[in-house]
């Protein structure tokens, strides 16, 4: 890889990861999106974060790592957590000990 | 419940300060990422510009690992465009939330859109009203991007791997974890988060993360259906007086 195409690569990077960004909400200032689509962005949030989530609980290495698998229930108390306090660093500090501990005992 | 805003700086340091907790999972990525990078052969400065204008720890990874394998320019580039997918659709939720916006405002807030401060805008705009949502969601940007960008930096000074045992990395799903609950208000949205996140589940083994677009459209497809189907059940179990109307 020569220091031409390292450049080449991170303003092209660069490029791109502001063009996703910014002409979808530039191009809304001008035309209205079909009812349809509107109502399919309300989903975004819950179905993006779900597939940043399940797989750090479900995969180990890009594999089911089924139940014997300390993330999940590592993950299943920090979301006990963090829907009954609704706090996020309590949730991450709860979710990482837990892990911690799990792996420790062996899991 | 905290105190209402009266002013868009506050509204700009309480997205700052909301936003904390989610930026500590932000490190060990950065730090990886800056790994990654010594690894595909960039030199520190090469690795921090790239954090400093990228911007997307996702795309960076992978055009990382990619570049590390001696892959060619259009090819690293076409794996970026396709792991920031999803931000086309995070521009277009977040449109309206950020419309007061005008002139450099709109590409700077464009430029500090990621996963954590368009989760949280999204989850406090009724609260926040629409004069400062822009600004909250502004606020939340900064911190994640210095965090990015100096761990990134401190990855590639350090080099030494982070020890995998410490799962540090467990921190990011944790924080995003804390962003889905509040978005699941009602069947739909359930729906939409259980497909998503199976579908994403499923097809982790695809490359360039492509699993987790195909998920969120698949789990936006679920969320849309079944609220349409409620409704046209409402209107079939409504008395015939209501659909004649007045």
């Amino acid at each position: 890889m020569t220091s031409l195409d390292i450049w080449l690569n991170i303003l092209g990077l660069a490029l791109i990861a502001f063009a996703v960004r910014y002409y979808p909400m530039a191009l809304l200032e001008r035309f209205r999106l079909p009812p349809r689509v509107q109502q399919g962005l309300r989903y975004v949030p819950a179905a993006t974060l779900a597939g940043l989530v399940f797989p750090a609980l479900l995969t180990h290495n890009g594999q089911w790592a089924g139940p014997a698998h300390p993330e999940l229930w590592a993950g299943l108390v920090a979301a006990l957590v963090a829907w009954r306090f609704k706090n996020a660093l309590l949730t991450i500090g709860v979710g990482l000990l837990a892990l911690w501990l799990l792996r420790s005992a062996g899991l | 419940m905290s105190p209402s805003l009266n002013s868009p700086k506050a509204a700009f340091w309480r997205g700052f300060v909301e936003i904390l907790p989610m930026t500590i999972g932000v490190i060990p990525f950065g730090l990886v990422t800056g790994i990654a990078g010594l690894k595909a052969g960039l030199s520190t400065l090469e690795i921090t510009l790239m954090s400093a204008l990228v911007f997307a720890g996702a795309s960076q990874l992978v055009a990382l690992q990619l570049m590390h394998s001696g892959a060619a320019v259009p090819l690293v580039l076409l794996a970026g465009l396709v792991v920031n997918l999803r931000y086309v659709m995070y521009s277009s939720a977040i449109a309206r939330h950020l419309e007061p916006f005008r002139g450099w405002l709109k590409p700077l807030a464009a430029f500090l859109l990621v996963d954590q401060n368009f989760a949280l805008t999204i989850g406090r705009y009724r609260q926040l009203g629409p004069s400062f949502t822009p600004w909250y969601f502004l606020g939340g940007g900064v911190p994640q991007y210095i965090a990015w960008v100096s761990s990134t930096y401190l990855g590639a000074l350090l080099g030494a791997r982070v020890p995998e045992r410490w799962g540090l990395e467990f921190a990011i799903p944790l924080g995003f974890m804390v962003l889905l609950l509040p978005a699941l208000h009602d069947r739909p949205s359930l729906a939409a988060a259980l497909v998503g996140g199976l579908v994403a589940t499923a097809l982790v083994g695809l490359p360039y993360r492509a699993g987790l677009f195909v998920g969120a459209v698949a789990g936006i497809a679920a969320g849309v259906w079944l609220e349409n189907r409620r409704r046209g059940r409402a209107w079939e179990d409504a008395p015939q007086e209501m659909k004649e109307g007045p």
